[in-house]
């Protein structure tokens, strides 16, 4: 209550010198009035005498035109005369008499040198003679003497006297303090101490003598007071003894009973009565003087006695009476300024009375005076309102006091009755009472009379009405009352057109804020944060949720209703920092409301409303608060919303209340329009909230499900950035992206182990791949060259999810036809899609493909009776290539390894070394020379069908492979054991070797005679190579008859191997003379030259005398016969050829 | 309309042989090595030819054989007190089998009584080791029987030779300096058609000497689960890649091909020549004594 008291005391100085000034200003403004006024009438009349007689002039001349010069027109002053006829004459005898001042300026008295009447020059030399006096006018009789208007019956354009005028008139300082002032506080300290002296000393003197001797005194301080009163000079201290006689009578009188011990007088009423007469004489013989400084220090000495001395409730009836004296002398003479000092000292008094019994009994404790103090204070109240609703204003200055009367009066009841109540919660309905009868007085007839009374009763009664509710629910907080005062205060400013008023508001609300947070917020904080339980604080919410609603309606509501009444910078600046103290207190509010998960989505929402009333009414400070806060939610998310489930994992609360801040803040972005230089500021709000959801996501999710879960944002988020045109949900979406990416590589292909079925793996890879895929579809297009190959790397990312989700699902031969298939799939979509992007990723898949064959499924080995892996893995493998290769024949000309090969090609190759090798690895051994002499007989017959090289080139490597494998290893392996005929050396050699010669039919469609002659500078095997790429038919030609023969010497008995040889070589030379071809004639002439050869050094020493030799020999000499014949036959051929 | 129907012909025979191997479930470790065999056995073919031409006479490899022998027998530990007996059934098996061999050299056996030794080895001029590791593994003489089969046909079908022949031109020093090459030389396996041929025809040799074909698959699931626990499946793709790699730089010059492949190719074999009634596993006598005589505390 001592801070009450010190406020109470602080407003009390800051009135006063408000109205120091106010009058200050008031008696300047009026002053300057005055002289204008002054002016003007002096102007005005000039005029109208001037105009009168020209006119008189004119008719004059007109009547009689001048022979000689007109007369001269003589000054002003001869002119415009209050009393003409006196001054006729001397005007027109003066009429032409020139002035005769060194300056030519005209002066009082002089005559204006000769114009012709009604000319311009005439009437401008009129008008030109400076405005002085030419009326006396006398100084009215008040402003000489001092006297009031009031006294005077002058009333409305002189100011009254005040205490500044007191201090001008004063000769000197000295004079004033020493004669005025000392005057005064003697006679306070007289009275004072002989109150004091009565109360505190009785016990060394009799009571009966001490009330005689506070008579004595009393008669001594009034007799000669009233007596030279009358004379001017002792006028001051006459009147502080009487005002001081009349208080130390009342007290003296009021002492007999309820301050002697034993009491003098007896009876209580009889004491109440002479009070009472005390009273009344004291307030008509005061009156008597006219003087507000007399009455006022009488009736508050009075106060001030019975303040000191009061011991039961009964003694402030006193008071009472005091204050129906007060009110009475206001309402008849006006002195509003004494009402203002007499509630303050009516209610300091039942304070000071009261504060012992709460001290003693406790605070909202019941004491036996309880119900005497309420009826008391409610009288007080009640005689200053009626005080307040009857009295006749005159004057703005009165008004202007009777508001701050009027305020005071309601804050002061209430306080005091705040202080004292015994059940706090009946404040509640003190609260609705008083603010009901204030309301209701302001609507009766006698109120309406004045505008301000009515408007100051009304809205005192509705804040009162309004403020009851969050003082209940705040839990009887006094900052309720405090706050409902500082904004009577501004309200009362606005009203009365005061700025003071509208300042103590504003330092009230100041304050009352600082007080909350320090006092009431910082206690609660204390508590949370010095580890103890975390409570809700609903009633100091609804506290600081009006302080805020009060604050944020005075800063944008109050400043744009009443614009033009803020003109002061200082204070419209005041008003903006209202604003941010009210989103300081909005967020306390929050803080204090609500439980600790439901901060953020508080705040958040609460940023919105901010936004949107910011956007709404362009007022930036809420954006900048909306700023703030909405930082404050985000870092509240993330330290307390997203650790919530420490304990409770998937706890629900987490994800809700993290969900709805971060959707508030999508919200937030909406209304958070760009402001002048941050167009970042919605992209902030959007990047936030997205955060906080992939944050969530992490938390509450599974590891496994994280990263789908962010790409599928990703996607969501670059949908909406499309539509919207949003470029950063597009960002926010890359970095969702990737770190989906990274979380899918890191977590969900760990899952399990390689080559078994998981199905969480499987599905959340899997979709993340498709969405990946999706994502491009809304991306924007355009900008630089990297930025135009984002998309690409999204199709990338999926594909390789794809592709690792199959290594990772499924078994080891089944990851490169997969591979194979996805690779297909991408290149279909691509080429129908235009992609190269596409495409590329598949050339890629089937070279990923290849190389695992090589490297898994050549190892793979089956099961007895079941197909073998490699059969039924790398076929299809090699029909994706071959099908690819299909498509890209007539399709877009692709090309890899930086342009070198084409795609196509590239692919038949894979195929056919894909079939090539899986015959090498599938097939008996002894039958893979075969095989490939098979596929080299079908690439060249391809190669003839098609008419690509491609193909003659594989079917010339396979052709050198085949001749390879036959000679080194059907030629030389063989099982010593084996009955398998089809395993045989003669059967498979040949197999291959009559293969190899059948694709001579195409081998010879298929060369080319141009003799285009290698450089010099080609290696031999390149030169070597080229010929046999030009010549096909010397290679299926010449290798399979070497093989013929190799295999007719290893398998044949020495005898019958050269008579076979000769039959080949017959063979091979009538074949030569069919195609024409010399390599071949000659090839045959060498193996008939071996044959010879053989027979002389080989057969001839190991078979002689056998058989063997002699059928040898004549096969031999038979087959030479034949070749003969052929030459001789043919010679002419022979010849073309050659 | 022709290409699509190409397409899904492609695509759902493709589809068809994922879902066959998931089925399935095909042994196929991811390694290099069917790869390095390829280009190991083009090499020994491409020397096959030159080496024919200067190979070594019989003679000339049984004299060499016979000292390098002699070499590698002097590390042999001693004998313990069954280790005689394990010798002597290695011999009676191995000569058995050596009747029906092509080349007809004098095939000898040496047991190796160290534990550890879990192998076997040929050296040419028929000269045949084999450790009590990989005999302890064994349940029966036919498994005996198929090892050593194995090991004759290596001599049999020149393969000793011909690497004998390859150390004397890559150390460029004369036949009789060949005493020094190391053992390892031998233990390290040969070309996997090398090997798949010594399978195949050690198999046949050993029907034809009588016993079960079944014991080579027997002995190489065997060795085949001891391979696996030295080298574990991968669990990871980084596992396996690792693997890839390590194996290619170990697989070029050492280990035998895949045993899965091995024995796919041994009951081809069986399929192929139509064994349709096997004769019955024979016991290994000694196999008591492998599981009692602790001769150097294993």
């Amino acid at each position: 209550m001592s801070d009450v008291l010190i406020l109470l005391l602080a407003f009390s100085l800051l009135i006063l010198l408000w109205v120091r000034e106010r009058l200050r200003r008031q008696r300047a403004v009026w002053k300057m009035l005055a002289e204008r006024v002054r002016t003007l009438e002096l102007e005005i009349g000039r005029l109208k005498t001037f105009s009168s007689r020209l006119e008189a002039l004119e008719q004059r001349v007109l009547a009689n035109p001048p022979i000689s010069p007109p007369p001269a027109v003589s000054s002003p002053k001869s002119l415009i005369d209050p009393a003409p006829e006196a001054h006729k004459s001397a005007v027109a005898s003066k009429a032409f008499e020139t002035p005769s001042h060194k300056d030519g300026a005209v002066r009082h008295g002089d005559v204006v040198p000769a114009a012709a009447p009604g000319t311009t020059a005439y009437r401008n030399r009129i008008l030109a003679t400076p405005p002085t006096r030419i009326f006396r006018i006398d100084t009215p009789k008040f402003a000489q003497t001092g006297e009031t208007a009031s006294s005077l019956g002058l009333t409305g354009l002189e100011p009254r006297h005040g205490i500044k005028d007191w201090f001008k008139k004063a000769v000197n300082y000295e004079e004033m303090v020493g004669g005025n002032l000392f005057t005064k506080v003697g006679i306070v300290f007289v009275v004072l101490g002989l109150s004091l002296f009565v109360a505190t000393q009785w016990h060394r003197l009799g009571p009966g003598v001490r009330i005689l001797i506070g008579y004595l005194v009393s008669g001594l301080m009034l007799a000669p007071g009233m007596i030279f009163e009358r004379r001017e000079k002792w006028r001051i201290l006459a009147r502080a003894g009487i005002g001081g006689g009349w208080a130390l009578l009342y007290f003296v009188t009021y002492a007999m009973h309820h301050v002697v011990s034993p009491p003098l007088l007896a009876s209580e009423a009889i004491d109440l009565v002479l009070m009472l007469a005390i009273a009344a004489g004291m307030v008509l013989h005061t009156l008597k003087y006219r003087s507000q400084v007399v009455t006022s220090l009488a009736l508050l000495l009075a106060f001030t006695t019975v303040t000191i001395s009061h011991d039961s409730v009964y003694s402030l009836v006193a008071g009472a009476l005091l204050a129906i004296a007060l009110v009475t002398i206001v309402w008849r003479l006006g002195w509003y300024e004494l009402e203002v000092f007499g509630i303050l000292a009516a209610f300091l008094n039942h304070y000071l009375w009261l504060r012992p019994i709460i001290a003693r009994v406790g605070a909202h404790h019941a004491f036996p005076e309880y119900h005497a103090s309420c009826a008391l204070l409610i009288f007080y109240w009640a005689i200053f309102n009626i005080s307040y609703v009857v009295r006749r204003i005159r004057r703005k200055r009165e008004e202007t006091v009777s508001t701050v009367a009027l305020l005071l009066n309601v804050g002061l009841f209430l306080g005091i009755m705040g202080y004292q109540v015994v059940y706090p919660p009946h404040t509640f309905l003190f609260f609705l009472t008083t603010g009901a009868v204030e309301l209701a007085l302001g609507q009766m007839k006698i109120t309406r009379r004045r505008r301000t009374a009515f408007v100051l009763l009304t809205t005192a009664g509705a804040i009162l009405l309004v403020a009851a509710f969050p003082y209940k629910f705040s839990g009887s907080q006094l900052s309720v009352l405090w706050l409902a005062e500082a904004e009577a205060f501004i309200l009362a400013g606005i009203v009365a057109r005061e700025s003071l008023f509208r300042w103590l508001g504003l330092f009230a609300l100041g304050l009352t804020a600082g007080q909350m947070l320090i006092v009431n917020a910082g206690g609660v904080a204390n508590a949370r944060w010095g580890g103890g339980p975390f409570r809700v604080e609903p009633r100091l919410a609804v506290l600081f949720g009006f302080a805020t609603v009060l604050l944020y309606g005075n800063a944008h509501w109050l400043t744009r209703r009443w614009k033009p009444l803020i003109t002061d910078e200082l204070e419209a600046g005041t008003y903006a920092s209202l604003s941010y103290v009210g989103g300081i207190l909005g967020l306390t509010t929050v803080w204090l409301a609500s439980p600790r998960a439901w901060m953020s989505p508080l705040w958040t929402m609460l940023t919105l409303v901010l936004l949107a009333a910011g956007r709404r009414w362009s007022v930036s400070e809420l954006r900048i608060q909306a700023l703030f806060i909405a930082v404050i939610a985000y870092i509240h998310t993330l330290s307390v919303n997203l650790a919530i489930a420490a304990a409770h994992h998937h706890d629900a609360l987490r994800a809700f209340s993290v969900a709805v801040t971060a959707a508030l803040l999508y919200a937030d972005s909406r209304w958070a329009a760009a402001m002048e230089g941050r167009r970042w500021l919605p992209a902030a709000y959007r990047t936030g909230a997205s955060s906080l959801i992939a944050l969530l996501g992490w938390y509450e999710l599974r590891p496994e499900f994280a990263g789908p879960a962010w790409i599928g944002f990703a996607l969501l988020l670059m949908f909406w950035g499309k539509r919207l045109a949003l470029r950063d949900l597009q960002i926010q979406a890359h970095f969702l992206s990737a770190a989906g990416a990274i979380g899918l590589l890191s977590v969900n292909l760990g899952l399990g182990s390689l080559g078994h079925f998981n199905r969480v793996q499987l599905l959340t890879v899997g979709t993340s791949a498709l969405m990946l895929y999706l994502v491009p579809r809304w991306l924007e297009r355009g900008g630089s060259t990297r930025l135009s190959r984002i998309p690409e790397v999204y199709l990338w990312s999926g594909s390789i999810l794809l592709a690792l989700l199959s290594w990772r699902q499924l078994e080891a031969v089944a990851v490169a036809v997969a591979w194979a298939v996805l690779g297909l799939v991408l290149f279909e979509i691509g080429f129908v899609a235009q992609s190269i992007s596409l495409r590329s990723q598949g050339y890629a898949l089937f070279t990923a493909a290849f190389v695992r064959m090589m490297l898994s499924n050549l190892n793979a080995a089956g099961a007895p009776g079941r197909l073998s892996p490699r059969l039924y893995t790398m076929v299809p493998v090699a029909l994706v290539y071959f099908y690819i290769y299909q498509r890209l024949k007539g399709g877009p000309e692709d090309r890899l390894w930086r342009g070198r090969l084409k795609a196509y090609e590239y692919l038949c190759y894979l195929a056919v070394a894909t079939v090539a090798i899986l015959v090498r690895f599938e097939l008996p051994e002894a039958w893979v020379a075969a095989a490939w002499a098979g596929m080299a007989l079908a690439l060249l017959w391809v190669a003839c069908v098609t008419d690509k090289r491609l193909f003659l080139i594989q079917g010339l490597v396979l052709g050198y492979a085949t001749i390879f494998r036959a000679v080194l290893f059907n030629l030389y392996q063989r099982s010593y054991f084996s009955t398998n005929p089809w395993a045989s050396r003669p059967l498979s050699v040949s197999t291959a070797a009559a293969l190899l010669l059948l694709a001579l039919l195409f081998a010879f469609r298929l060369r080319t005679m141009e003799k285009g002659v290698p450089p010099a500078s080609q290696r031999w095997i390149s030169r070597a190579f080229s010929f046999l790429y030009r010549r096909p038919e010397q290679l299926f030609f010449l290798a399979p008859v070497a093989l013929i023969a190799i295999l007719l010497s290893l398998d044949l008995r020495s005898g019958l191997v050269t008579l076979a040889w000769g039959i080949e070589a017959v063979v091979i030379i009538a074949f030569a003379l069919a195609v024409g071809e010399r390599s071949y004639r000659l090839a045959g002439l060498l193996l008939l030259l071996l044959c010879v050869g053989k027979v002389v050094f080989v057969d001839l020493p190991h078979l002689w005398g056998t058989s063997y030799f002699y059928m040898t020999l004549i096969g031999l000499g038979i087959s030479l016969v034949a070749v003969a014949y052929l030459y001789t036959r043919f010679q002419g051929k022979l010849r073309q050829y050659l | 309309m022709r290409r699509w129907i190409a397409f899904c012909l492609v695509f759902f025979l493709a589809a068809g042989a994922i879902v066959l191997s998931q089925k399935w479930k095909a042994d196929a470790p991811v390694t290099p090595a069917a790869l390095l065999r390829w280009v190991a056995d083009t090499e020994r073919e491409a020397t096959r030819l030159p080496a024919s031409t200067v190979r070594l006479t019989d003679e000339q490899e049984i004299q060499t054989g016979d000292r390098l022998a002699a070499e590698y027998a002097r590390r042999f530990g001693p004998y313990g007190p069954g280790d005689k007996r394990i010798a002597a059934t290695v011999e009676k098996v191995g000569l058995r089998l050596s009747a029906f061999t092509h080349r007809k050299l004098p095939y000898r056996f040496y047991y190796d009584p160290d534990s550890h030794f879990i192998n076997a080895f040929s050296v040419p001029g028929g000269n045949v080791f084999i450790g009590r590791g990989l005999i302890r593994l064994m349940d029966s003489e036919d498994e005996l029987a198929a090892v050593l089969g194995h090991e004759i046909e290596h001599i049999d079908h020149y393969h000793c030779a011909e690497r004998l022949e390859v150390q004397e031109a890559l150390r460029e020093i004369p036949l009789g300096g060949l005493i020094g090459i190391p053992v390892e030389v031998f233990e390290a396996g040969y070309s996997k058609d090398q090997e798949l041929e010594a399978d195949l025809e050690g198999t046949r040799l050993a029907v034809m000497a009588g016993y079960s074909p079944l014991g080579a698959i027997q002995i190489l699931e065997k060795l085949n689960h001891l391979y696996k626990a030295q080298f574990n499946s991968p669990k990871t793709i980084r596992q396996e890649l690792s693997q890839v790699a390590l194996q290619a730089l170990d697989g070029y010059f050492a280990s035998h091909p895949p045993t899965a492949l091995r024995t796919a190719e041994i009951r081809k074999l069986i399929s192929d020549e139509g064994w349709k009634s096997l004769p019955p596993e024979r016991k290994l006598a000694v196999k008591e004594i492998l599981k009692t005589c602790k001769t150097d505390g294993s």
